[in-house]
Parts: C-alpha cells; structure tokens; sequence
C-alpha cells in the first residue's frame, strides 16, 4: 500500500507528541475498559454492542463516564488516548471506530481548557488566528439572527431563504440550529485557522453545566479547526442528581425517536455520590488531528489500514 | 422495491425523489458536534439530467428506484421511437425522443449503447464513447494540410455535424468522441 511507512511515522510522532505535552503538565496517562454493561444515552450517538459470556455489553462511545469514575477516585489530572465506537457514522470525517484524546482538568475551567487545547494544537505544529465566538455570536455574525430567541417557524423561514430544504426536521428547535451551523456557518469557518465556540443553549448543554448567571447557556465549546470541528469540552456536571436527570431525559428523547433507551450508568452515578472534583474536561479526534497536521482531506487518508 | 436507509447512501445508489427516478451522485454525511446528523446529498434526475442538492435527516429512509444501466444494440429508428435490442434476450425496447434526447444524433446501427432502463422502459441512452462515422458532407479538402489549426464543418451520417481538419473529404470515415463531440482521427481500417 503506498505511504503506509509514512502514515504509521505520523501517527506514532503525534501521539508522542501529545504524550510529551501532558507529561510537561504533570497530567496522568490512564486506561480504562472498552465494554460496560452500561452504556451513552445520547439519543445522537448509537453504541454498538456485543454479547460477553451470554450478557449484553455496549463498546464505549467515549470514555467518559469510567474517567469521570477515576476522577471521583482522586485520580487528579487525567488523559486517556484510545479507540472509540459509535455505530451509523461513516463519510469523509466518521468512522465507527475512531481514536480519541480525551482529558480533565481540575485546576482548569472550561474557557482556560479550550486554550489549553488550542496550546496543545500549537505543540503538535497547528497555529493561527485564532477566533472566539459565543454560539450566539456566531450566528448572528453569519446569519444575522438572535438564535436563542428565534423560533422554529423563522428558522425553517431562514434555511428555506438560503436555498436549503425542508429535511422533515418538524418542531425539533436543536435540529434546526444544527442545519443551520451544519450547512451554512460551518463551510465558512474553513477560512479561520482556529475558532472557538463557547456557550451552547441550554438545550445542548449534554453534560456541561448551566451557567449559574444565565441558565439558557450551557458551559461547553467546541474547537474547530480550519471549519473542521476537532473537540468538544464542558465545564463538568458535578451533582449526581443532575447527571440522573439528564440520562433520563435523553432516554425520553430516545423513546419518542423510536430509538432504543440505553441502561443508565450506574457505576458512575454512585461514584458521584462520593464526590466529584469541580473540573473541565474536553475529547478531541485524532485521527481529524492527524488530517490537519499532514493537510488531508478524508480521515481514510490517515488510517493506518483504511476501511 | 426496497426502501434505503441513509447509512446505505452513496454515489450510484438509485432512489426514487417526487416520484421521479433518480441517481445519488455524491453524499456527505454531516454531524454537528452533539446533535442530528444529515445526509448532504447530490442527487440527479435521471429523466431530465438536473442535478440538485437535498439534506436527508440521518436514519431516515428513502423509497429505491427499479434501475438499471443496460447495454443493448441500436436497431432501428421508425421516426417515432428509437429501438434497442438485448444483445443476448434478442429482447426489444422502444425509446421516445425525451429518452434519447441529444445522443439521437450519435446512433449509428448496430452500435451497443448504454440504455437507462426504470421499470423495465428506458428513460435514458447513452452513445458509446467512440463512434466511427461516414462524412456525407464537408467543402473540398486542402490536400497537404495537416497541422493548420484551423477547420471545417462536416456533416455525418446520423445528422450530427463536427468540426474537422480541412484535409478531411465527403466519404472518408472517421472516428467521433461522443463526449465531447469532437473529432478524433480518420477511422483506420480494423
């Protein structure tokens, strides 16, 4: 296979590259178990799973919930490089199996860790402008709207206006700011080097934390990389009783999806009894990293053996 | 026919879109960081030709469209319909003029053709991408010019008219890129 030699070097050079950079941070290298019988509740994100010695386990779609674990350990600063799996996902940039870096940081909130990632960027050869957008700055900077404070109708209106169409998206708020980020701000991000995008709705807060002055915005960013979106961090949930909530109502959204409802994580839920350090944790990819680094366009330029 | 989910998109992949056949010729699959993913797809009306772009919500299913890209052998044209037979069924199929459209001019008898067939009656042909035709008519050649850029009309057999080099006389036989409609050489003899 041609670059094969190559592919594997850049690959094995980054890693040790990421490694460098943790290791200079005193942030500790962890390994946690793929298969739980527990399993992302996520209604966007499908497990895969399999049968262990005749019960049911569910690969891990991000290894999370069983770092979350260690942190309630006392585990301090942590990071993790590992394959992850998530079934449905597949064009130039999924894969339903992909490498992610994901890591915590106690001393760290969520703003302070998304320029860490941007410092970790900057390690591994990637640096630039760099631009900081609240989700509600974004779209009115591209589409000129008050996203928090539009309705369905006038972003159905909106999407209709640039030429996209109707996807059946119904009354689904998020669905329609989604095709909007997706399909009109999203391509022209390809011109910022860096952006950073912070403060999410409420509504797509996942696991983040509300913001304790404004509880229609959520603690979370994202980071993207020439439009590319490279990871995605919350100011950590810290309240069991929230995490509780949160896994059930996502379950509901599965339900009336026709999705299937996932157990919830158990384990982690009485780990959190114990406590859980305030913290701010991010995932990042990989294998879109590696893409950025060496300017590729599909991740099947960077796999080691492409599918 | 069977109904396609979007994870089994991809180029090629026939569906049927208001109730018109057609083809997938690009899909990109769209995720925002949480949230729904889509199906950015390219799709191109296989009657009419049109290309339009269209969003799928991911998971969602799309209803498939009996068709199939088949080659048979031009017969004959009856000045209605333009007839195609199955090189191994000898079975026979009639194409109108909104099938054929341009690529009437490129028929030659005999020749295998691709012809698109939905529910088993074309809606589509496709010449082949080479066609070796007579020239009944062009102005009298220039004995001796071969290199001069410049050219002549000439009209062929089946009506199409393509520009050739001027030393290119009525009568010879030469060979036609379809595609591009454009001369290619004086047809040797095989």
């Amino acid at each position: 296979m041609p670059g094969i030699a190559e592919r594997l070097k850049h690959r094995a050079r980054l890693y040790q590259a990421i490694r460098d950079f943790f290791q200079q941070k005193n942030i500790l290298e962890v390994e946690t178990p793929i298969f739980s019988p527990f399993a992302n509740t996520d209604p966007y994100i499908q497990s895969i799973h399999t049968t262990i010695s005749g019960k049911t386990y569910y690969a891990h779609t991000s290894p999370e919930f069983a770092m979350k674990r260690l942190l309630c350990e006392g585990s301090g600063d942590i990071f993790q490089i590992c394959k992850v799996f998530r079934d449905e996902e597949h064009g130039r940039i999924h894969r339903p199996e992909f490498t992610m870096l994901e890591w915590y940081c106690l001393k760290l909130d969520y703003k302070q860790l998304a320029l860490e990632v941007v410092s970790l960027l900057k390690s591994v050869g990637i640096e630039g402008e760099i631009k900081a957008f609240t989700y509600r700055q974004l779209f009115q900077h591209f589409l000129n709207v008050d996203i928090f404070n539009e309705s369905v109708t006038n972003l159905r209106a909106l999407a209709l206006r640039y030429g996209l169409n109707d996807c059946g998206l119904g009354d689904d708020l998020d669905g329609w700011r989604n095709y909007l980020l997706t399909h009109l701000i999203e391509p022209q991000l390809t011109e910022h080097a860096i952006v950073i995008l912070s403060d999410f709705p409420a509504s797509q807060a996942a696991l983040a934390k509300l913001s304790s002055e404004d509880d229609r915005i959520a603690q979370r960013f994202e980071v993207y990389v020439r439009g590319m979106e490279l990871a995605n961090g919350y100011q950590e949930l810290t309240s069991p009783v929230i995490y509780q909530q949160r896994f059930e109502r996502e379950n509901q959204i599965r339900l009336q999806r026709g999705a299937p409802v996932m157990p919830i994580d158990k384990s982690l839920l009485s780990a959190l009894n114990c406590g859980f350090p305030e913290c701010a944790g991010v995932a990042l990819g990989v294998d879109r990293l590696l893409m950025m680094i060496n300017q590729k366009n599909q991740i099947s330029d960077v796999e080691t053996l492409p599918t | 026919m069977a109904n396609y989910s979007t994870n089994e998109f991809k180029s090629g992949l026939k569906i049927m879109q208001d109730g018109e056949p057609c083809s997938i010729v690009e899909n990109e699959f769209v995720k925002p960081g949480k949230g729904q993913a889509f199906n950015r797809v390219k799709i191109k009306y296989l009657k009419t030709g049109r290309v339009v772009e269209k969003t799928f919500k991911s998971g969602e299913s799309v209803e498939g469209a009996d068709v199939m890209d088949t080659d048979m052998q031009y017969l004959y044209s009856d000045g209605e319909f333009w007839n195609f037979m199955h090189p191994e069924t000898f079975e026979q199929v009639a194409a109108d003029e909104k099938a054929v459209g341009d690529s009437a001019k490129w028929l030659k008898e005999q020749d295998i053709c691709t012809v698109t067939l939905w529910n088993g009656s074309p809606i589509a042909v496709v010449p082949p991408n080479f066609v070796v035709l007579t020239i009944t008519e062009t102005d009298p050649g220039v004995r001796g010019d071969t290199a001069s850029g410049g050219g002549k009309p000439a009209t062929l057999e089946t009506g199409a008219v393509v520009r050739v080099p001027l030393f290119i006389e009525t009568g010879e036989v030469i060979k036609v890129d379809t595609r591009s409609g454009e001369y290619v050489s004086r047809a040797k003899d095989e």
